[in-house]
């Protein structure tokens, strides 16, 4: 069964979800793969993907794919299916695999198995597990009546595995002109201003248990680690220990991110009315009886000074394995 | 400038969810449904663009069963002016495809400068929708959108990545995807909502679109098998007696068992 | 000779001719501006109020005339019966020198009841005079704090003196002049004669004429001056006692949604004539602001402000709504008048009332300074506009979709019975159930209240009570929307509700929310909804004086109470949580100096449970203030509200004294 992995690459570097999708896409043929890379100056990028599972790398390296473009990115996806004619497609379900993914599927006349957190293989048939219901279900997909199966893979499930590779070939797309009507014309890194608690993946929010304004570097100490957003119950915010707009709860803001942190946080049901529809939730508080801990997926009855500085080291040695 | 913003009516995010008998779909007895929050700001920035011009129109459209219209009703009663209702027959998952087909044939019928979606519909989370349709109509697309300004014939978009904005332009007319944080959606007044109960709401069946993927042989997803995940248990308490140590049975847990890291 | 005032030849006319062309334009002038002012009312929305005319002659009689809520406050009401008592009796006088001015040697009343009415003249003349001096102390010297020091209030009390010295002394020289008129049947006027005894008299007969004069002008020109002073009240106060509002405190008006093309007030025409003669009968004592939670702590609403700003609302427009015709809702009412809301009223002010109802209950006129027409601003501002502060919409969302305000699972309404001996009314069918435990939003949700609903189930079984819970069935009773302006919601939510209990046949329901307790008792009959409705409290109260119930076990402490509003002043129950306390071994139960009626508000009524505090300081942190000062242990509470206040509010300030519901130490107690 022939694969195509879409390679996402930003800055001259590859994202490590796309890696996660080519080895996985290895392990389900049973040996390598191909791929396709598109960008400006990709080419000596290449020949790192043979140790996760690439054979052969359709290369597409153009002026004018230096950015991402919807237009571009898809023609060269495209063309590399083109040559390849595979039998299943998996891109990476990263901001820019799931722009991609869908028009490439709809030009095909296929769906695709979306954000899967498993995958297997039934003969040729992809077989899929994928969160619905913001995570509260799983539903066992397949592709169904479509001859081209395309899947998109959550970042961070599956495993990026190198081995000792054989050489990989290259084989250079050519795409024509690329004329897109829609353009990036800017990036702007978030660096600049403090991640909105509202848009943020992972939050790390302090409560009343932070005693103080002067109890934030602690939290945000953990904030940085995770690269996440800062959050703030009411009481602290009431109390002056920090801006309304860090806010969380009911006349806060109502958030849903992947990974919420509460640090010192009681869990009245004013906080909770605006978090707890987070994925996982963890609790860190001395109280063994605050009401957080009913709806923590993780908890740490303990002292938040104590155990906040160490979950921060222990983050910033995972993330850097 | 005319928009058509396309709504998923899909359970209420607080509801909890019950297989049902098939083990296919979702129990709907007690199911409280709502129109999907990312396309509120869609429809939300839909009806600012419209009063920003002082002309155009905003038409919502739903591919679903009969309680879509009650989600369509309540787009009209936020300002829209129009609204369509494909009728799906019944709940079961539809293939993405399937509806992309259906909102794209509406798409063309009429003449829309803007292309409305949320960025997922917070039922089936799955994030096709728009770009397919995008596709099907050859219009380009924006995805994630958080912030948009209007120019003469193009527009100038803030689309949100991992950790930073793309700026994209874009002529017209054009699709886009809204995210959270693009703005705050209205509420309803009262006049609206006795308004909308006098508009009409435009009715087409799904079947009769000849769209192959909207019938169960020609889907092109297919739910086997629809489960609950290994439950919300209790909450598993790490000891923390010593707090290097269990700091690094946390981060373990959240990389390898919850798989957020 | 003495020669009456109008018998002589005045600026060429002769005296009386020039008296009735004067009496003539004084009472043509006072018609025109009363005249205008009740054409007003008559363009303000409707409001019934011509019912149970026996009752409002009662309380008219008991409020308007015995002045009962005037003496809550003693000096001043001593002070003005004696004006108001004067000015009843005096107009009879008023009348005599009025008739005599124009027909000169006419006397109204001769022989005994002469001799009676001259005797009450004087005594009551110079209980005024007395009663003005006590006035004019207070305001120049003891200075209380809800009086605001206006030029309009001294202008008044000077014209008092005024007419009435005027008077006095022009009798007086009548009877220096002819000391046979002098009568022991008018002491005052007397003793004054005596002392003008030595003038000439061409002097005293200056003083006679000039004062009789100077009294009845004052007096023409004090009732022209009335419908543009707040001394309006002479005139409107006994009408607005009389269309006082009967129904309960606790029920607001219900307007019909699909029959209005406007919703709530934006205008001056939408207000009620009733709220509109509120405006009239304002005599800016500001007794409705001495204990308003909003004034206390900095907030704009000071309702004493609030419905002076109606009231010139509706002076600003009455020449539009006179010139402009009949009726409501005709055209634009702009024309370069102030807008009501933002213009007159600010929307912050709006929002910031808690519906305590302590200004309605202060004012001695029955006026309503906020409560209604703060709802109608609202309704409003959420129904035409849909503009109000954003967190609201997070509540108002969670009632619509999950039955309550925090947009909790709707599914998950009973989980707090789960492993209680609750049954619910599903599971009950056909067994005798006594009473319908309604268990609320908070008291299903919220974490301290779970434990309150608990204690009564608890106490309930002990008691061998046989009750009932809606389950999942229950939905919000719609309080906050109401309270909030979404009257659709409130009425979507409150048919549901009413179906639900009616399908049930309900005849008796407890709560152990005042909001809910308030809604169900008071506005649930309009929607077809009649049932006895108990607070818990009144309950449990009820169970330990008929011994159903034993409160064994002491707790020794010293406790408070904190009076929730909807429960106390708006439904009167301010005895029951006390019985149940007292019935406490151990417990010694303080009265803090503002309860019961003057009970201050936490903070969380009108909606605000919902909204930021983002003005001033903190009500529920200055209600835990006073409470803490009171030194007590504890302090009982009754309501799952003001125990969020109040809680919150002790750890924000670090207060010693511990909240407790009345009933979580009931079940304690409970042997």
């Amino acid at each position: 069964m022939k694969f195509l992995v879409f390679i996402e690459q930003r800055e001259g570097r590859i994202r490590k979800a796309s890696l996660e999708a080519l080895s996985l896409a290895r392990r389900l043929s049973g040996g390598p793969v191909a791929a396709v890379l598109p960008g400006k100056g990709v080419s000596a990028l290449a020949s790192d993907l043979g140790p996760y599972g690439a054979g052969v790398v359709y290369v597409a390296d153009r002026d004018e794919l230096a950015v991402y473009g919807n237009k571009g990115y898809v023609g060269a996806l495209d063309a590399a299916a083109k040559k390849e004619n595979p039998d299943a497609v998996l891109i990476a379900a990263t901001a820019m695999g799931k722009d991609v993914a869908p028009r490439f599927a709809a030009r095909h006349d296929v769906s695709v198995l979306a954000d899967l957190m498993e995958l297997r293989l039934e003969g040729d048939r992809l077989v899929g597990s994928r969160p619905v219901y913001s995570g509260k279900a799983r539903a066992e997909v397949d592709c169904g009546a479509a001859t081209l199966q395309v899947a998109t893979t959550r970042p961070n499930v599956f495993p990026a595995e190198a081995q000792a590779g054989a050489a990989v070939r290259i084989d250079t797309l050519d795409l024509g002109e690329i004329a897109p009507r829609a353009k990036v014309v800017k990036i702007q890194a978030s660096e600049s201003k403090e991640l909105d608690v509202a848009e943020a993946d992972t939050i790390v929010s302090g409560g009343r248990g932070i005693k103080g304004p002067e109890g934030w570097p602690v939290v945000r100490d953990l904030q940085e680690a995770l690269g996440a957003a800062l959050g703030a119950s009411r009481a602290v915010v009431d109390a002056g220990w920090i801006d309304h707009q860090h806010q969380v709860g009911q006349t806060g803001k109502v958030v849903s991110p992947t990974l919420y942190v509460a640090c010192g946080i009681s869990g009245a049901i004013q906080h909770l009315a605006g978090m707890g529809t987070s994925k996982v939730i963890v609790a860190i508080n001395k109280d063994p009886e605050a009401p957080i801990f009913k709806v923590a997926t993780y908890g740490i009855v303990g002292d938040l000074f104590q155990i906040i500085p160490e979950v921060a080291k222990a983050v910033r040695a995972a993330k850097a394995e | 400038m005319n928009s058509l913003v396309a709504i998923a009516y899909v359970p209420d995010t607080e509801t909890k969810i019950k297989i049902g008998a098939d083990g296919k779909s979702i129990d709907e007895a007690d199911v409280k449904w709502i129109v999907s929050p990312y396309d509120e700001y869609a429809l939300e920035e839909a009806l600012k663009t419209k009063e920003a011009k002082g002309a155009g129109t905003v038409t919502v459209v739903c591919v679903g069963p009969e309680r879509a219209k009650t989600g369509l009703r309540e787009c009209l009663a936020r300002g829209a002016d129009e609204a369509m209702w494909v009728d799906s027959g019944d709940s079961r998952y539809l293939d993405a495809l399937a509806t992309a087909k259906a909102i794209a044939a509406v798409a063309k019928e009429g003449s829309y400068d803007f292309l409305w979606f949320g960025q997922k519909g917070v039922g089936y989370d799955e994030s096709l929708v728009g770009p397919m349709v995008a596709e099907l109509v050859g219009l380009p697309h924006v995805g994630n959108v958080v912030h948009l300004a209007i120019g003469d014939g193009k527009i100038t978009a803030d689309r949100e990545i991992e950790g930073a904005h793309e700026i994209v332009e874009s002529s017209l007319p054009v699709a886009l995807t809204a995210q959270k944080g693009l703005n705050e959606p209205r509420y309803a007044s009262l006049k609206g909502i006795m308004g909308a109960k006098k508009k009409p709401i435009g009715e087409r069946k799904l079947a009769a679109m000849g769209i192959p993927e909207a019938e169960p042989s020609g889907a092109k997803i297919r739910w086997r098998k629809l489960e609950l995940p290994p439950g919300r248990k209790a909450c598993h308490l790490i000891p923390a007696d010593d707090p290097a140590a269990a700091a690094k049975e946390l981060v373990r847990l959240l990389r390898e068992e919850a798989k957020v890291l | 000779m003495l020669r009456l005032p109008t018998e002589r030849v005045l600026f060429g006319l002769p005296g009386t001719v020039l008296f009735g062309l004067v009496v003539l334009l004084a009472v043509v002038a006072f018609v025109f501006s009363a005249s205008r002012r009740i054409r007003v009312l008559l363009a303000g929305a409707p409001d019934p109020r011509f019912d149970r005319i026996g009752i409002r002659v009662r309380k008219t009689l008991e409020y308007a005339f015995a002045q009962r809520r005037m003496f809550r406050d003693f000096y001043a009401g001593v002070f003005h019966i004696f004006i108001f008592s004067g000015f009843v009796v005096l107009t009879v006088r008023t009348l005599a020198l009025v008739a005599e001015g124009l027909f000169p040697g006419f006397t109204l009343l001769t022989g005994t009841p002469g001799n009676l009415y001259t005797l009450a003249k004087d005594v009551f003349e110079v209980l005024v005079l007395v009663g003005v001096g006590m006035a004019v102390y207070r305001r120049a010297f003891a200075r209380p704090a809800r009086l605001d020091l206006t030029v309009d209030a001294w202008i008044v009390l000077f014209l008092i003196a005024l007419l009435i010295a005027a008077d006095l002394l022009a009798d007086g020289a009548r009877v220096a002049m002819r000391p046979e008129l002098a009568s022991p049947w008018s002491p005052a006027v007397d003793a004054i004669g005596r002392g003008l005894a030595g003038l000439t008299p061409a002097t005293l007969q200056g003083i006679y004429e000039g004062g009789w004069w100077i009294h009845l002008l004052d007096i023409l020109f004090f009732a022209n001056y009335l419908p543009y002073s707040k001394h309006f009240h002479i005139l409107t106060a006994v009408p607005n006692i009389f269309f006082m509002k009967l129904d309960p405190a606790g029920r607001l008006s219900t307007p019909d949604l699909e029959k209005s093309e406007r919703f709530g007030a934006s205008r001056v025409e939408d207000l009620t004539w009733k709220s509109m003669l509120d405006g009239y009968a304002c005599t800016e004592c500001g007794r409705c602001r001495e204990v308003c939670p909003t004034v206390l702590t900095g907030k704009p609403l000071d309702p004493r402000l609030f419905i002076a700003a109606v009231r010139d609302a509706v002076y600003e427009a009455t020449p539009g709504i006179l010139a402009g015709g009949s009726g409501r809702g005709n055209g634009d009412a702009g024309g370069g008048r102030r807008d009501l809301i933002g213009g007159w009223i600010s929307e912050e002010t709006i929002w910031a009332c808690t519906t305590c109802g302590f200004c309605t209950s202060a004012c001695p006129v029955f006026i309503v300074p906020a409560v209604d027409k703060i709802v109608e601003m609202r309704r409003h501002l959420v129904l035409e506009k849909a503009e109000f502060p954003k967190e609201m919409q997070a509540a108002f969302r969670g009632m619509e979709t999950n039955g309550n305000p925090w947009g909790m699972a709707a599914a998950s309404r009973a989980d707090w019975a789960k492993d209680l001996p609750v049954v619910t009314m599903v599971e009950a069918e056909g067994k005798n159930i006594e009473v319908l435990f309604w268990v609320g939003c908070a008291g299903s949700y919220e974490d301290r209240a779970k434990k309150v609903s608990r204690a009564l189930v608890e106490l309930l079984s002990a008691a061998g009570v046989s009750f009932a819970i809606l389950g999942t069935e229950e939905t919000c009773n719609g309080d906050s929307a109401r309270r909030m302006g979404n009257e659709y919601l409130f009425q979507v939510l409150a048919q549901q509700n009413v179906e639900t209990l009616n399908g049930y046949a309900v005849k008796k329901i407890v709560t152990n929310c005042p909001h809910c307790f308030n809604v169900i008792r008071n506005e649930y009959p309009h929607f077809g909804g009649n049932y006895e409705v108990l607070h818990g409290t009144e309950l449990v109260s009820r169970l330990i004086a008929e011994g159903r119930l034993k409160m064994g076990n002491a707790i020794t402490q010293t406790i408070s109470f904190h009076d929730p509003c909807y429960l106390g002043r708006y439904n009167g129950v301010y005895d029951a949580p006390r019985r149940v306390l007292e019935s406490i071994p151990g417990l010694k139960l303080l009265e803090l100096p503002r309860s019961r009626e003057r009970g201050l508000c936490c903070g969380a009524g009108g909606g605000r449970m919902w909204m930021e505090e983002k003005l001033g300081s903190r009500i529920n942190q200055a209600r835990m203030r006073e409470i803490a000062d009171a030194g007590t242990d504890a302090v009982g509470v009754s309501c799952p509200f003001c125990m969020v206040m109040i809680g919150n509010a002790k750890e924000e300030i670090g207060a010693g004294t511990q909240p407790f519901d009345v009933l979580e130490l009931a079940r304690r107690a409970m042997a």
